[in-house]
Order: C-alpha cells, then sequence, then structure tokens
C-alpha cells in the first residue's frame, strides 16, 4: 500500500541545519515523516533521542493546529508537518 | 554569607550625600538579589503614591549573589523602579560590565532618590559618591554619551546612561548600558526626571564565595552545558528566527494586531536577515552563549532581537529590512524602549486610517513615517509626538473615541510580539503580568507551544500551570542569570538550590526556592496593591476579547471575556490568592511577607 504524502515545513534551527523550507515525503506516522527527512538531511539526527524519541530541543506541530511529540500519531496525505526549535518564544 | 556584601548604598541627590544601609540576611536570603531584592528595595524607599517622576521616587540597581562569580551568563543587574508608563513596579535586567563594576564598588544594591538641580552624572567608586556637572552631555545620543564618558572617566568605569528620550520623560525611555537596554517601562524617564545624565560604578570591592572549589566546579559544568543545542538557537540564529515560525503559527502580530501574519514576513525573516545582513556575533561579559547578533543597515550596524523586529516591522506593516534595521538602531541611540515605540506607532497609524489622529497621512507600512516619528518622540519635538511620547494608554484616552479599545497595553504597558487570541495562555501572562503586558515575567508562551495546552482555546489547567513559568522567571531573575540558559537545566530548583548553596553557604533547597519564587512574585503585587492596584486592571484591550482574527487556524481563536475570566480565577487560586485577585493575610504570613504588607489595603472579609 502506497504510504501518505506528506510535507515537512522545516522552521529555525531545523531550517539553517537542512538548508532547506520544506521536505515532501512518504510516511504513515510522524515518526516515519521525520526518519524520511533525516534520511535528506543527515544533520538533523538528532531530532531522535537515543530510546527514539521527540528530541527535547524540538517541536512538531500537525498543521499549526497541534502540536504532537507522540511519534506514532497517523498521518494523511496532504498533512502538512511543522519542525520547529523548541524554544520557540523570546 | 558569601556572595554579597550586606548592604546597600543609598544616595540623596538632593543633598549629594551617600551612607550604607545594612542589608540583614533575613532580607537577602528570602529576596535573593535582581528583581527580588530590588522590589524589596522598592517596598521600603519608594513613598506609597509617589508620583513616579516625582524627586522622592526610589530608583534601584540591584546586582545579586552571582555576580562576580565564574557562572556563565551572570552579569546582570536589574533596575527597579515605579513604572511612568504603568504607574505600577517595573523591573527591567540588563547585562555585562555594569553589573560586575557595580557590585565591586561595594554594595549589594544601589537606591538613587531625590534629584539633580541641573545635568548631572553621579561616580560611584569603591563606596566613594560625587556628583559631577554634565550639561554637556544632556541632549546626546546614548552611544554618544557613553564615547565621551569612556574618554572622561577611563575604562575602569561603566555606565549605564539615558538618551534624549530619558531627558524629555518619555514614558517609555530605556536605560542602556553598552548599548544593551533595562528597556520596558519608562526606567530612563525615572532617571531623566532626576536630571542624571549617567550612573558611573567601578570598584576593587571583591565578594567572597562559600565553597570557592565547588563554584568553579559548576561553571564548568554549566559552561559546557551552555555549548549544547538547548541554546543552540540563540547562538546560531538569535531570536529573530522566531519571526517566520510565529508567522506560520498565525501568532506573528500585525498591523496594530489586526492580523496574526504578515505577507512580508520572509523578507523579515531571521534567515533573511542572517543570509543578508548579519555581521558579527557578540556576547554579554561572562556569556559562554553569545546570542546577540549584529546587522548592518544603511546608518550603521544595530543588535537586533525578536520583539524589535515584529515591533518594528509588522506591527507597523512595514516590510523593508533596512527601514526597520535603521528604526531599531535610532531607538537604540535615542533611549527608547523598541517594542512600546513600535506598538504606538502602529497605534498611530491606525487611529490615523481611522480618522481618529491627524498625523499627516500617517499609514502602516509607512516607514518613512516610523523613522521621522522616533526621533520627534524622543525629543516630544511637536504636538503629535509630545501624545506618542506618552504611550497608547494615556495617548488614546486623550485621542479619545474607541481608540482604547485598540491601543495594545496591558496596565500601559505595551504587548510584545506574541498575539494572544492564538497564544492564549499568554493572554492570560499579558493580563495578569505585574508589570503589564510582559513576555519576560511570564513565559506562558512556553505552554502555548508544548503539546501540554490547547494555544487556541485557553483553559484553568493551563492557567494554573503559568504560575510555573512566572516563579522560574522570578528565580532567575533574582539569582541572576539569563533565561536563555533555562533549557540547560533538567531540574532548576534543585540545580539552582546548588548554585546559591555554593555561593552563599546557605543550606537552602529546591523547596525553599520554590517558596521564594512564589514569594518575589507576591511581593510585587503587593506593591502594585498599596498603589491602587485592583482586579480591573487584569485585562486585555477589547480589541482581542471581541474581534477574531480572519486566516488560517486563527479563526478558530476566539478569547473571549469570559473565556479570559476563567483563566484569571484559575491563575489567583493556583497563586493562592483571593477570588478578588487580593492577596490574604494568611498568604502573607505564609510567604513571610508581613514587612511589605504594613500598608495593605486589604483586610480579609
Ligand atoms: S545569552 Fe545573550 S543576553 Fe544572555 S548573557 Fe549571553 S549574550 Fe547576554
Amino acid at each position: 500500500m502506497n504510504r501518505p504524502t506528506i510535507t515537512i515545513e522545516l522552521f529555525g534551527m531545523p531550517r539553517a541545519r537542512a538548508g532547506t523550507k520544506e521536505v515532501v515525503v512518504s510516511a504513515s506516522t510522524v515518526g516515519e515523516a521525520l526518519a524520511e527527512v533525516v534520511k535528506v538531511s543527515p544533520k538533523l539526527a538528532d531530532v531522535f533521542r537515543a530510546d527514539g524519541s521527540l528530541s527535547p530541543q524540538y517541536l512538531l506541530s500537525l498543521d499549526g493546529q497541534q502540536f504532537v511529540s507522540d511519534l506514532t500519531h497517523p498521518l494523511r496525505s496532504g498533512d502538512r508537518l511543522l519542525l520547529l526549535s523548541a524554544d520557540a518564544g523570546g | 554569607m558569601g556572595g554579597y556584601h550586606g548592604r546597600y548604598l543609598r544616595i540623596d541627590l538632593n543633598s549629594g550625600t551617600a551612607n550604607y544601609v545594612a542589608l540583614s540576611e533575613s532580607v537577602l536570603r528570602r529576596f535573593l538579589g535582581g528583581v527580588g531584592l530590588g522590589t524589596w528595595l522598592l517596598h521600603h524607599e519608594s513613598p506609597a503614591g509617589v508620583d513616579p517622576l516625582a524627586r522622592e521616587a526610589a530608583l534601584v540597581f540591584c546586582f545579586s549573589p552571582l555576580v562576580g562569580t565564574p557562572l556563565t551568563t551572570s552579569a546582570k543587574f536589574a533596575v527597579v523602579a515605579k513604572s511612568p508608563l504603568t504607574f505600577r513596579l517595573n523591573d527591567a535586567l540588563s547585562s555585562s560590565h555594569f553589573a560586575l563594576a557595580g557590585k565591586r564598588s561595594g554594595a549589594d544594591a544601589l537606591v538613587i532618590v531625590g534629584a539633580c538641580a541641573a545635568p548631572s552624572v553621579l561616580v560611584i567608586e569603591d563606596g566613594a559618591v560625587r556628583i559631577e556637572p554634565a550639561g554637556e552631555l544632556w541632549g546626546l545620543e546614548s552611544d554618544e554619551t557613553t564615547r565621551q564618558l569612556g574618554e572622561r572617566f577611563g575604562p575602569e568605569f561603566h555606565s549605564a546612561v539615558i538618551g534624549p528620550a530619558g531627558e524629555h520623560l518619555v514614558r517609555y525611555a530605556t536605560i542602556s548600558h553598552a548599548n544593551r537596554h533595562a528597556g520596558r517601562g519608562g526606567l530612563g524617564a525615572v532617571m531623566g526626571s532626576k536630571r542624571l545624565k549617567a550612573v558611573l560604578v567601578a570598584g576593587t570591592q571583591r565578594v567572597a564565595v562559600a565553597d570557592p572549589t565547588r563554584v568553579i566546579e559548576a561553571a564548568r559544568d554549566l559552561s559546557q552545558r551552555s555549548f549544547g543545542p538547548a541554546t543552540a538557537k540563540y547562538r546560531e540564529l538569535g531570536t529573530v528566527s522566531n519571526l517566520l515560525t510565529f508567522n506560520r503559527l498565525h501568532a506573528l502580530p500585525t498591523r496594530n494586531f489586526q492580523q496574526g501574519q504578515f505577507e512580508q514576513a520572509e523578507n523579515l525573516s531571521g534567515e533573511s536577515l542572517n543570509a543578508a545582513r548579519r555581521v558579527a556575533r557578540e556576547s554579554c561579559a561572562s556569556c559562554t552563549i553569545g546570542c546577540e547578533h549584529i546587522y548592518s543597515s544603511s546608518n550603521g550596524n544595530v543588535r537586533l532581537e525578536y520583539e524589535s523586529l515584529f515591533a518594528l516591522g509588522p506591527l507597523c506593516g512595514i516590510g523593508d529590512r533596512d527601514v526597520v534595521l535603521r528604526a531599531a538602531l535610532m531607538c537604540d541611540r535615542l533611549g527608547l524602549d523598541t517594542i512600546s515605540a513600535g506598538a504606538t506607532v502602529a497605534f498611530a497609524m491606525e487611529c490615523s486610517e481611522r480618522g481618529l489622529l491627524k498625523a499627516d497621512g500617517l499609514r502602516f507600512g509607512d516607514g518613512e513615517g516610523l523613522l521621522s516619528l522616533l526621533p520627534r518622540i524622543a525629543r516630544r519635538e511637536d504636538g503629535l509626538s509630545d501624545l506618542l511620547a506618552e504611550g497608547t494608554r494615556i495617548a488614546a484616552a486623550r485621542i479619545g473615541g474607541d481608540a482604547p479599545d485598540f491601543a495594545p497595553h496591558v496596565k500601559g504597558l505595551e504587548l510584545p510580539g506574541y498575539e494572544p487570541r492564538t497564544l492564549q495562555t499568554m493572554a492570560l501572562g499579558f493580563a495578569v503580568g505585574s508589570r503589564g503586558a510582559d513576555h519576560n515575567r511570564s513565559g506562558a508562551y512556553e505552554l502555548d507551544f508544548s503539546t501540554v495546552t490547547d494555544r487556541l482555546h485557553g483553559s484553568p489547567a493551563a492557567a494554573a500551570l503559568a504560575t510555573e513559568t512566572e516563579d522560574k522567571a522570578a528565580l532567575i531573575d533574582s539569582m541572576i542569570l539569563c533565561k536563555f540558559l533555562r533549557g540547560v537545566f533538567t531540574d532548576f530548583f534543585a540545580e539552582s538550590a546548588d548554585l546559591l548553596r555554593s555561593v552563599t553557604g546557605w543550606d537552602i533547597s529546591a523547596e525553599e526556592l520554590r517558596t521564594t519564587a512564589r514569594r518575589i512574585v507576591t511581593a510585587k503585587k503587593l506593591y502594585n496593591v498599596r498603589e491602587g492596584w485592583t482586579n480591573s486592571e487584569d485585562t486585555l484591550p477589547r480589541r482581542f476579547l471581541n474581534e477574531g482574527l480572519s486566516t488560517g487556524v486563527s479563526t478558530e481563536a476566539t478569547l473571549t471575556r469570559e473565556s479570559l475570566q476563567i483563566m484569571i480565577d484559575a491563575y489567583y487560586a493556583a497563586r493562592g490568592w483571593n477570588p478578588d485577585g487580593q492577596v490574604s493575610n494568611a498568604l502573607i504570613g505564609e510567604l513571610q511577607l508581613a514587612d511589605l504588607a504594613a500598608e495593605n489595603p486589604y483586610r480579609d472579609r
């Protein structure tokens, strides 16, 4: 079965590290999407902690609507995932 | 007791005299330093009901137990006074060599009362005080003043100065040291009302710490951690990188808070600024992070933070990078708070567009209008600039009509760059802040940027959690360390207790520090109560409660008077305050605040 097409928008440190604004990947879950991003931009490998969870210096938002940290969260085709620096404020 | 001189220096400008006043260990342990000790001093040294610009008003420069230690980011000082903008307690922080030299001058704080007969500078050298005439400096911009003082007094002296805005009592004038500003709430006007162009400090009186070996170990460890991922954003990009994130989240205040997104955000983004305009990175003294990113403008180089960028850019509808950079540089030199200056001009732009204010056709996006207004405001050159020098609250009241509904302030302090309707825990933080709409004393936005709360729908649970962010800010601002270090701590209160134990020798615990933080927040509240605070002040301008936003997810984000009140009620309860926000005598006793509550007009009902 084809996996959904997801756009990952990068902001702050993730954008600086990856050198691009967005990456389009195929993924069924948030964790899969991040793993695909890391393949494209290995400098973002620290998005995962050793135990496979999301590193505390990153934040993920589903289409700017809802922050998510559960990497098993399912994705649908057309979803946009925002990867941000965790210290988003001043 | 390590880390302290155990006294403050009280300077009376009326008589030109000074004397040391002892600070007991009990006071220091209860209030630590920085904004905590500054709050205690203001309670004692500023008469109840004083006009903030009267000669009797006190201006407090407060150091801390950590200043002078090798702990990274500890070279900080607080300035505390009754604000001429809010008429409530105002505390602002600044950094670097003034803190180090000020503490070495022999006191834990400087309390300045009275006023000089003519423009002067106050010189404090190892506790010896003199007041020198400074007529030739009056009228100069902050950076030129600093340069001339450097030539006149030599490199061992460090200065805190005001620019023309402070001299002209602009209600949002700053005090600057080496171009770093104690920015919010008009402290520069308080200094200007005393006809003080500058305070200079120098000295050789170092303070011992209780456990030097442990302090060095802790300093090494903290420095090491400060190089890690938790501070990478500040080092590599600076806070300007917030702009695009906030824009994407519909949280970037635009055109006087009429929108949450700016169509020219890419042009002003930190990313594009860093690529096109960044020329250097600097840091405060004793800092291993170095978050200060310097950009070039056609008028010279300028340090730029997100708050200046949002206020002088999107908030005014301006997308021209060079205009924003020049405006920020102007504010620095004139001694204007960039947030209040940008917000006041943005407010004037809306009033002008609505026909409420005659302002030479001023409109959103009018970069030349902004650049023309800032120096006129700083010197109150004409009727319009004189009005805007008063800040949005007073200006709106004078303009009349529905202007007060969209004047972007809480308690008189203009809002920083966080849209309250799409960051609703921050909305609560703004409403209840002791110094008004403020992002430095409440980190409630951290909850909005998390999975813990729904930023588009505030809740009582989020409001209760917001107290924790205020408590952390109260502690970090009193020890003092830089907030940009906060991400490196895994257990902030416990690690802070460890630092304070090794510096002071006190057997202090995380639990005690939690109480200390609550005490400091409530002490500020008691000051405001003394000065006339009622819960009617804990609110937001009508715009945020009556008007929605019109783009993307922001259309779902409705904030109403009722939903805000539910959060405020939860916040008061979490603080242990009464339902009307007043502080009960029982809590005053529990927090050991009786010495500050003698004039508390509230009585338990
Ligand atoms: S992180 Fe930035 S503001 Fe904080 S002490 Fe260092 S240079 Fe100064």
